[in-house]
């Protein structure tokens, strides 16, 4: 095993991980949480394949994007997270109301 | 002693990625937020340190400067706003639902995940072992790039569009934020001795490593996001003081022209040059160095504004007008 | 030499389990947090040594920004989440 297949299913596994807590957790603020290690999977994975180089120099293409995706990825939680702030002042729950009655 | 090399530096990369595994299921499991939290902040180093390991110092350092910063505060700061609201709420209303899966559901649920988890692994494994990727023609066109990171040379000319588009994002997210609400009025009292001697000493320093990191992103890991990063967690530690540049007159238009100058200066670049003859941000080879430069210089200002504005949380309230 | 190196790095990794113990049982939020801090000092050091093992002098600079930012993120929990959130013991690890 190589490590960049190491990394690559690390990073498979964080994402999974990451859809379960989603769909399971209630609360918005583990949701966000969760969405964020979906992402840190997803650059894992990116990371992992650009170190297949044969000459143990990386590609730097997918890294550039995986720098880009940090910084969204930060910006886009912050708002999330003042959405969830906003959710709650509103309706005094950081909670996704259960299904629509009608 | 060489035979070495190889199986210790495999058994270094397993414990990192069966320590990574286990903090984001602790992340992910722990009832209490606040344990989640410190869990997450634990699991961006090691991410840091797994991607020094892949031979990418240059997320390494994105990673280092957002996840050790800034991400920790922006969920500190977040979660203790959550608890002032469910103060605020008559006796609190808790929905802590059980979350309600029948037995079915649930294991439904983990089939597919595991379904989900196997087939991505069978799409990895049926890759090729090695592949250059595009570092080859990064290499060539190296050269005439202006700088001599190959990361540095991908986000500011090879694909410029992406840096583009991303300075974009960042200047939407703000609004986002300023339209959903105005920056909570935090009752923060004046520092203390220890905190304010402490920021005096820390905030020069972090200064000073934004403009290396600014500086040393042309030939060396580094570049503006790592730069705009430490700036903004400078910016942050200001705010957390409670040194707010409230009363000044910073918050109005000033900040607004700052937060909106990365993009401005870029797409000026970008018509500059169809003017000139060229493509829209295709640098003529000679001047590409300074441009890159001039453009780096604006988005760190703008990054690190731009981060600090999120992490304030909505749009500033002046004390004059209200 | 490099051997050596690797060897020191994953040692120290494992003594993070200690940290991470820590992080779980608690009891305090302080304890938690300091023990995550602590994270950041072995990531200093580490880093450091991968520096030397893998001859990568930018690894320095990760391990500069990581000292130098560590500081914040204790700061936004000494400010925002320490005097109004209430002491719980944490049995529920």
């Amino acid at each position: 095993m190589t490590p960049a297949i190491l990394y690559a299913i690390t990073g498979i596994g964080l994402f999974v991980l990451g859809v379960h807590a989603l769909t399971r957790r209630a609360h918005l603020l583990n949701k966000i949480i969760a969405l964020n290690i979906m992402g840190s999977g997803i650059f894992l994975v990116f990371g992992a394949l650009a170190y297949r180089t044969p000459n143990g120099v990386s590609d730097p293409v997918p890294h550039a994007m995986v720098i880009t995706g940090i910084v969204v990825a930060i910006s886009a939680t912050a708002v999330a997270l003042t959405l969830m702030l906003r959710l709650q002042s509103k309706t005094g729950a950081a909670e996704l109301p259960e299904q629509s009655p009608e | 002693m060489e035979a070495m090399i190889q199986p210790l530096g495999l058994a270094l990369d397993g414990l990192l990625a069966l320590t990574l595994l286990w903090l984001a299921w602790r992340v992910l499991a722990s009832a209490d937020l606040f344990k989640s939290i410190v869990f997450f902040i634990a699991f961006g180093l090691v991410m840091a340190l797994i991607w020094v390991r892949l031979g990418a110092p240059d997320v390494a350092l994105a990673e280092a400067a957002i996840g050790a910063g800034l991400t920790g505060a922006l969920f500190l700061a977040a979660l203790s706003r959550l608890r002032q609201g469910e103060e605020g709420m008559a006796n609190g209303t808790h929905l802590r639902r059980a979350n309600g899966l029948r037995f079915g559901a649930q294991a439904a649920l983990i089939g597919l995940l595991i379904a989900l988890f196997l087939a991505l692994g069978f799409a990895l494994l049926s890759l090729q072992n090695e592949a250059p990727g595009l570092s080859r023609e990064v290499a060539d066109m190296l050269p005439a790039s202006g700088v001599s990171n190959p990361v540095t040379a991908v986000l500011l000319n090879f694909r410029a569009y992406d840096t583009l588009l991303e300075m974009g994002v960042l200047l939407l997210a703000v609004i986002a934020a300023w339209s959903l609400s105005a920056a909570p009025k935090e009752a923060v009292d004046a520092p203390g001795p220890v905190l304010g001697g402490f920021v005096r000493l820390l905030l020069p320093p972090m200064i000073l490593v934004s403009s290396y990191l600014l500086w040393v992103g042309a030939y060396a890991p580094g570049g503006a996001f790592q730069a705009g990063a430490v700036l903004a967690a400078a910016a942050v530690l200001l705010l957390l003081s409670g040194r707010s540049p409230r009363a000044s007159g910073w918050l109005g238009w000033p900040l607004r022209v700052i937060l909106s100058l990365g993009l401005a200066v870029f797409i000026a670049i970008g018509l500059a040059l169809t003017f000139a003859g060229r493509l829209f941000l295709d640098y003529p080879p000679d001047e590409a160095g300074n441009i890159i430069l001039v453009i780096e210089v604006v988005a760190t200002v703008s990054i690190g504004a731009t981060l600090a504005a999120l992490f304030a949380g909505g749009r500033p309230q002046q004390d004059k007008r209200e | 030499m490099t051997a050596f190196y690797l060897g020191l790095a994953s040692f120290l990794l494992i003594t993070l389990a200690a940290g991470m113990w820590r992080i779980l049982r608690g009891p305090s939020q302080a304890d938690r947090m300091l023990a995550a801090q602590l994270f950041g000092t072995t990531a200093v050091a580490i880093l450091l040594v991968l520096a030397q093992a893998m001859e990568q002098a930018a690894l320095r600079d990760v391990s500069l920004v990581f000292a130098l930012l560590a500081a914040v993120t204790v700061v936004a929990f000494v400010r925002r989440a320490w005097p109004p959130m209430i002491e719980e013991t944490g049995e529920d690890a």
